[in-house]
């Protein structure tokens, strides 16, 4: 395939495509591949291998090589794939040893699984992912990939164990990880908008990065880099991911995943490592690693445990190296990078052998192994002769290149790699006692020793590794080129020496002969150093762990969630409500006050106020403490009178009029409809405590207060004409009416009038209807109701004597009221609410039939008629070619009445007139007959529509 | 005096562009339509209509069509009060494309639950079609119009399940606390309307252009506030959880998206086409909302053993991501930015959670439980589904490159565009938030892939045909527009919203 593709420019496009349909196809038919899956997850690796191979003349001469597809134009997202000398030493690392992770797969899932195809089509998929953070160039293109690597290590760390340490540890190392690269991402943006380019290749070129910006992206993008390559102190999710299958563990943990964060460091190292904290935090957190991971290594018994920890130290040794920014030092990286792949693949898959055949990798258990485990032991004593930096193998280059390089201008960087060798001249030595089985308890059955030898194919592999490993150390002129051609990619200005496996005797060599040396000791006296850090352990006992902070952590964030439901979500709508209460009475409350430059004089020119003002105070304190539900009405009706005594005092009869009646009707409706619910508010224990209601009303009503005050004074503010003065100026001449509220209501504002009236209209209907649902059995219409005996009132001689006399007057005023409206204190409004009190007057005396008998028309059809007749006269006047609602006037002489002036405004007044009449009866209907049945009602929307309207009328 | 005031301003009628109202018009025919036909249906007939309601709102989505090929011309009604452009084009077909999965998840529960089906889907067109006017209002009592619309007709719905307390708590906590909010709208309206004389909203914006008067800044305030109770901004959010759970599965993925949505577009057209000089109040206010918002969400939802209680205050943190850009809309030059990436939110967001609903919809049928744990292996008995709702949670987390990420990462970036210290630390808190969002969706994850059955009952799945559709669609609108969000990008440029800063 690649070589037909080769001078298309879509070669690592198909490359990667190639990953994502084999890694959804394999996953897609899991169970009938088993683990053949991860045959057919080589071929990916293996095309990858070969094309690369291919590209390697004209990248290796520094010509990389580019692909840029257009992907989000808008946002100048492009995908920038770059093969460059360094891309392609990843990718030669990634998918080389992927291929042997392949194999080496099908060997170590010999016995049949459930979920081993799946776990090939996401190896298949990770590795795609990884390669495509390897060839990105664009910092948001990287980031995608990156991301999916999280999220493919996810599944393949958790993948189908039962074991719920598993699905923890899966879970710590997304959660790391996915933290750590949303952090990066943050630090991309930041570079990126600073930098003005997304491209990694343009990034070292800009100017602009300085400033206090970039210095926080630059620590975003090291806590990217850092989690993801296990650094302390984030380094606790990569021994928790050991139990992932070994052959995963081997390609995630050796060669791929925990490189992408040395990788990203060395690629972004030229640009950045100038800037503030990047070298004192790479230098610090890599040797703060690399000598942690080596001490915890040291401790391990399990083998696997034992590899990760040094694979920690490891990776604490490449930030270093490669994100130092200097080229020697991170051309001595690139040589670490292929040595620890070669060498720690290898060790994990010996370890996985181990385990497989002999059912244990706990040193205590393994008291050597017979025959036809030779090749195994021997690749494992090489890989682990080459992780503790010994000649003539790939990593005693590294570490002599890194000694050399650190030696000439880092100090700080050369202690820590020569504690940090020593340390792992130690576990390596560790790892071979182990494996060879000197380690075993004493009297331990050596059940090793009749450990079945493994199949060759399944150690291949790892001699394929070991191979390259002392090839490489012997003959490292096969990765001269390929190391230097790498530097030069990453330091165009640099002229990076030769790999030498002999570069003479000097300083470097002295070191390496030093640290084998102390190595070597160590690793003799194991016994007493195993006793020296179990004291040092006991003594620090008592400081966190990585994990045990994790872990801390999120104990510590769900611990706050519970809390917080708790007391902000606890399902109670009074509380609710006050929140919402509160925080709008809040919100508005400081530029209201900073309005207020001086208080009003509260007690204007009427005395009469402060009585009034009492009395509304004290029905409104009343009615918040009253314990019965109709005592706390009836003293909020009496707030209701008190503001109509304001009215009076100020001068607006009618108004005042208005208020009356609405208050009168409405205390009635909600007496009617409050004897279906409990006599007293209940007494439970409320959601909110006292204090808290009491501190909430104080704001409410001092918010309401500063607010009525703000908008009273702000008229001066506002530079439109009032509206009242032309109103009032134009009431006679325009609307034939000196009632001024009333010509509002019918004529100024009668489209208002009209959509309110239907309103009401409905409302009523819906009561009604809701009511009649309730209590289907009490309203049959045609039951007669003994007059009296089942309204819950007591039957009072004088009641009905007064009633029967008043009824007719009151009627006869409310008609009064309609007519006169227009030039005199009235109107629809007012005379429908008298009528409505004449009619609840009947009720008390006699219940709802005696209601029924006062009006022989069903109220829908008064409610109806009403509505009919307001919007007949509404519309009458288009016929005439006028416009809506366009009222006229006549003027005639009577004999008897002398001069009659009429508006056609009036049938529209009584249009209304009737709708409130049949709006009041429509309510005793609903909620006005009996009190036999125990039916409850809680919701009242008809009273409180009722009052509605009648509320806008005296504001209007 | 009506006659004399109309005579005044040489009253002519409007011209009424037909072609543009088409959309509108074919909703109010449809509903009409499904309200008759209903009336005169036998029972046993009631699955027509679900697919006549389907088909109302695929009718609609052809003029959308028509209008969006016909050219980008602005059509503009009634003095500008009422506008067609690109960007209300663009929301009208996410909202009928919604609409329309709605119908589809809704259709297999209301049958098997025995719930009324003509009135609930009479009920959803007229929610529906306030949502579309919303899209169009350039005016407080347009807009408060199509507010109530398709508020109302949500409060029915979210109390649909009438025999079950819970649905009848939820109905009335949404209705109590929405009128409230309702009061507070309309007190804010009432101040902008007599401070500036006007309730058209780029005459409201010209009015504003000076020193403002705390009058207005009360009502911009209140007006706010009105709008988060709309779109579940906490402090104003309390009773979506609630409400979130009790409805019925198809009205809380309705409401979790089309209802929220909408209340976002008629805060956008505010803050753009009136507000907008008014910045020194309303960034402060919502960089407040939002940053309280999403933490506040998030921190709740990681203890939700409910799903779709954990769903709703995700979906309330996600409300804060969007409203975060707003909240430095009018530093620097973030205006733009800020407006694309609300718009690109609403959409990603709009499929990847209905997607999420809809697989907790067809699981439920099965488990009959929505606790997170009913969850447990579904990977193993129901592969499809588990892989759908992977991809709708990953969308979701915000992790590449599926669907929501590149809103995620547009919001960022009007954060940075931005540059003003508060735009900083909102862009800290938002990282901080994204990653604890992070956990609980990975809960679920870990959940269906890695748990075992919970009773052991691994009967196959089999989702209603509807279902299955609805969740093909939120699927390809996740992905699609993850991997290409230039589709869709191209939308949404400040210079289609019609009006914004006086043009």
């Amino acid at each position: 395939m690649p070589g037909s593709l080769v001078g298309n420019h879509v070669v690592i496009v198909v490359l990667l495509t190639l990953h994502l349909v084999v890694g959804l196809a394999v996953v897609a038919v899991d169970r009938r591949l088993g683990r053949w899956g991860f045959a057919v997850a080589a071929v990916p690796a293996f095309a990858t291998v070969v094309a690369v191979s291919t590209q390697l003349g004209p990248v290796l001469d520094g010509r990389p090589r580019v692909e840029e597809h257009a992907w989000v134009p808008a946002l100048g997202i492009d995908v920038v794939l770059r093969l460059d000398a360094f891309a392609a030493l990843m990718m030669m690392l990634v998918s080389g040893i992927g291929l042997l992770v392949c194999v080496y797969a099908i060997g170590y899932f010999s016995h049949p699984k459930s979920g081993t195809g799946r776990l090939a089509g996401l190896l298949t998929l990770f590795a795609g992912a990884m390669l495509g953070v390897v060839v990105s160039d664009h910092l948001l293109a990287l980031f995608v990939f990156w991301e999916l690597t999280t999220v493919t290590s996810y599944l393949l760390i958790g993948n189908d164990d039962r074991d719920p340490t598993a699905r923890d540890a899966s879970l710590m190392a997304i959660l790391v990880t996915g933290a750590g690269g949303l952090a990066m991402l943050a630090g991309f943006v930041i570079v990126g908008q600073s930098a003005g380019t997304y491209l990694i290749s343009e990034l070292a070129a800009s100017t602009s990065l300085d400033g206090t910006a970039v210095t926080v992206g630059v620590v975003c993008i090291l806590i990217g880099a850092f989690t993801k390559s296990a650094q302390v102190p984030f380094s606790g999710w990569l021994p928790g991911a050991m139990v992932a299958p070994t052959p995963i563990s081997a390609y995630l943990h050796a060669a791929t995943m925990v490189k992408a964060g040395v990788f990203l460091l060395a690629r972004l190292a030229p640009a950045l490592a100038d800037i503030g904290p990047w070298r004192p935090l790479v230098l610090g957190v890599g040797g703060a690693t690399m000598v942690i991971g080596g001490w915890r290594a040291l401790r391990q018994t399990d083998l696997k445990l034992l590899l990760a920890h040094g694979t920690v130290s490891q990776l604490g040794f490449l930030t270093m190296l490669v994100g130092a920014g200097a080229y020697d030092v991170a051309q001595a990286g690139a040589v670490l990078l292929l040595a620890h792949g070669a060498f720690k693949a290898a060790l994990f898959m010996v370890v996985g052998i181990v385990d497989h055949q002999a059912g244990t990798r706990d040193v205590r258990h393994l008291h050597g192994f017979g025959d036809g485990w030779r090749p195994t032991l021997v690749v494992g004593v090489i890989a682990a002769a080459s992780m503790a930096g010994l000649p003539p193998l790939l990593g005693f280059i590294a570490k002599e290149k890194a000694l050399d390089a650190a030696g000439s201008d880092e100090p700080f960087m050369l202690v820590m790699i020569v504690v940090g060798s020593v340390l792992t001249v130690a576990y390596s030595g560790r790892f071979v006692l182990g494996i060879l089985g000197r380690l075993g308890d004493q009297g331990g059955e050596a059940v090793s020793r009749q450990a079945p030898a493994p199949a060759w194919s399944f150690v291949a592999p790892a001699v394929a590794l070991t191979v390259f490993t002392v090839g490489a150390g012997l003959a490292p002129v096969i990765i001269d080129r390929l190391v230097r051609a790498s530097t030069v990619s990453l330091y165009p200005a640099s002229d990076p020496a030769h790999v030498h496996l002999w570069a003479g005797v000097n300083i470097a060599l002295l070191l390496s002969i030093a640290i084998v040396s102390i190595g070597a000791v160590a690793v003799w006296r194991h016994v007493s150093i195993e006793r020296a850090q179990t004291q040092f352990h006991g003594a620090i006992a008592w400081l966190p762990t990585s994990d045990e902070a994790f872990w801390g952590g999120m104990r510590g964030l769900t611990r706050t969630a519970q809390r917080t439901t708790a007391t902000l979500q606890n399902g109670s709508l009074p509380l609710y409500l006050m929140v919402i209460l509160a925080v709008a009475a809040l919100a508005p409350l400081g530029p209201a006050v900073a309005e207020l430059d001086s208080l009003p004089a509260l007690v204007g020119d009427a005395e009469a106020h402060i009585p009034i003002a009492v009395i509304v105070a004290a029905g409104a304190i009343g009615a918040a403490i009253a314990e019965r539900r109709i005592a706390s009405v009836l003293l909020l009706g009496a707030v209701g009178y008190a503001m109509a005594g304001f009215y009076v005092v100020q001068g607006a009869p009618d108004l005042a009029l208005t208020q009356f009646a609405i208050e009168t009707l409405a205390t009635v409706l909600f007496v009617l409809v409050l004897r279906f619910l409990p006599r007293q508010f209940e007494s439970g224990r409320a959601a909110v405590g006292v204090p808290v209601r009491l501190l909430v009303s104080g704001v409410v009503g001092v918010s309401v207060f500063v607010l009525a005050l703000v908008a009273a004074g702000s008229r001066s503010d506002v530079e439109q004409a009032s509206i009242s003065d032309e109103m009032l100026a134009r009431s006679v001449p325009d609307g034939k009416g000196s009632n001024v509220v009333n010509v509002i209501l019918v004529d100024f504002r009668g489209l208002d009038t009209m959509g309110e009236v239907t309103v009401l209209v409905v409302a009523a209907l819906g009561a009604v209807a809701l009511a009649r649902a309730a209590r289907p059995t009490a309203m049959a219409p045609t039951q007669p109701t003994p007059s009296g005996a089942g309204t819950g009132f007591a039957r009072l001689p004088i009641v009905e004597a007064s009633a029967s006399v008043l009824f007719p007057s009151i009627v006869l005023l409310s008609l009064y009221f309609l007519f006169a409206g227009h030039n005199q204190p009235g109107g629809g409004f007012v005379g429908g609410l008298t009528a409505g009190a004449a009619i609840s007057l009947r009720y008390i005396a006699g219940g709802v039939s005696a209601v029924r008998r006062s009006f022989r028309l069903k109220p829908w059809t008064i409610l109806g008629s009403g509505m009919a007749l307001a919007v007949g006269i509404a519309l009458l006047p288009l016929l005439m070619n006028d416009a809506l609602l366009q009222h006229r006037s006549f003027e005639r002489e009577f004999a008897l009445f002398g001069k009659v002036k009429a508006t056609t405004a009036l049938p529209f007044d009584v249009g209304v007139y009737l709708v409130v009449i049949g709006l009041v009866l429509m309510a005793f209907e609903a909620f006005g007959d009996d009190v036999e049945s125990e039916a409850r009602s809680g919701v009242d929307p008809g009273a409180d529509r009722g009052s509605e309207p009648g509320a806008e009328a005296s504001t209007a | 005096m009506i006659a004399s005031l109309l005579a005044q301003s040489a009253w002519v009628a409007p011209t009424i562009d037909w072609h543009a109202l088409a959309p509108e018009i074919v909703l109010a025919v449809g509903i009409n339509l499904v309200l008759l036909i209903d009336l005169w249906l036998a029972e046993s007939k009631k699955w027509i209509m679900a697919t006549l309601s389907g088909f109302v709102m695929l009718a609609a989505f052809v003029p959308v069509v028509t209008l969006a090929v016909v050219g980008d011309d602005v059509r503009s009604m009634f003095d500008g009060r009422y506008v067609v452009d690109q960007y209300s084009l663009i929301l009208k077909a996410l909202f009928l494309l919604a609409g329309y999965v709605v119908v589809l998840l809704s259709q297999t529960e209301l049958e098997e639950g025995g719930y009324y089906q003509g009135e609930y889907y009479v009920l959803l067109l007229a929610s529906i079609l306030g949502i579309v006017m919303m899209t169009s209002s350039r005016d407080l009592v347009s807009i408060f119009v199509a507010l109530e619309l398709l508020s109302i007709p949500a409060y029915m719905m979210a109390a649909w399940r009438k025999r079950d307390r819970k649905s009848n708590e939820a109905g009335v906590k949404y209705y109590l606390l929405g009128v409230f909010a309702t009061g507070v709208l309309l007190f804010g309206m009432s101040y902008l309307y007599g401070t500036t004389g006007s309730t058209k909203l780029t005459d409201i914006g010209a009015a504003l252009g000076g020193d403002l008067l705390a009058l207005q800044v009360i009502g911009i305030v209140f007006v706010i506030a009105g709008f988060g109770f709309k779109v579940s901004a906490v402090p104003f959010h309390t009773w979506a959880p609630d409400t979130y759970e009790g409805a019925p599965l198809p009205v809380t993925a309705f409401l979790s998206v089309a209802s929220k949505a909408a209340g976002f577009v008629a805060l956008i057209s505010l803050l753009y086409l009136a507000l907008y000089p008014a910045k020194d109040v309303y960034q402060p206010l919502i960089w407040v909302l939002a940053a309280l918002t999403m933490t506040v969400g998030n921190v709740l939802a990681l203890r939700q053993t409910n799903l779709v209680r954990m769903l709703a205050y995700s979906s309330v943190s996600q409300g804060g991501f969007i409203l975060m850009p707003l909240a430095v809309m009018a530093t620097g030059d973030a205006a733009e930015a800020a407006l694309k990436t609300v718009v690109i939110y609403l959409l990603i967001y709009a499929f990847s959670n209905l997607g999420a609903f809809g697989v907790v919809i067809a699981v439920s049928r099965k488990t009959r439980s929505g606790s997170i744990e009913s969850f447990g292996g579904l990977m193993s008995y129901a592969p499809g589904l588990a892989i759908l709702m992977t991809l709708f949670l990953v969308s979701l987390t915000g992790i590449p490159p599926f669907g929501i990420w590149i809103a995620k990462l547009q919001a960022f970036k009007t954060l940075l565009d931005a540059g003003s210290n508060a735009a900083y630390v909102l862009a800290v808190i938002a990282a901080v938030n994204t990653v604890i969002a992070a956990a609980y969706y990975m809960k679920v994850l870990r959940e269906m892939w890695m748990k075992p059955v919970p009773d052991g009952d691994i009967t196959p799945i089999v989702a209603p045909q509807p279902v299955a559709a609805a969740l093909g669609i939120c699927a390809a609108g996740t992905v699609v527009l993850g991997i290409l969000p230039g589709l869709v990008l191209r939308f949404a440029d400040l210079q289609d919203l019609n009006g914004a800063f006086g043009r």
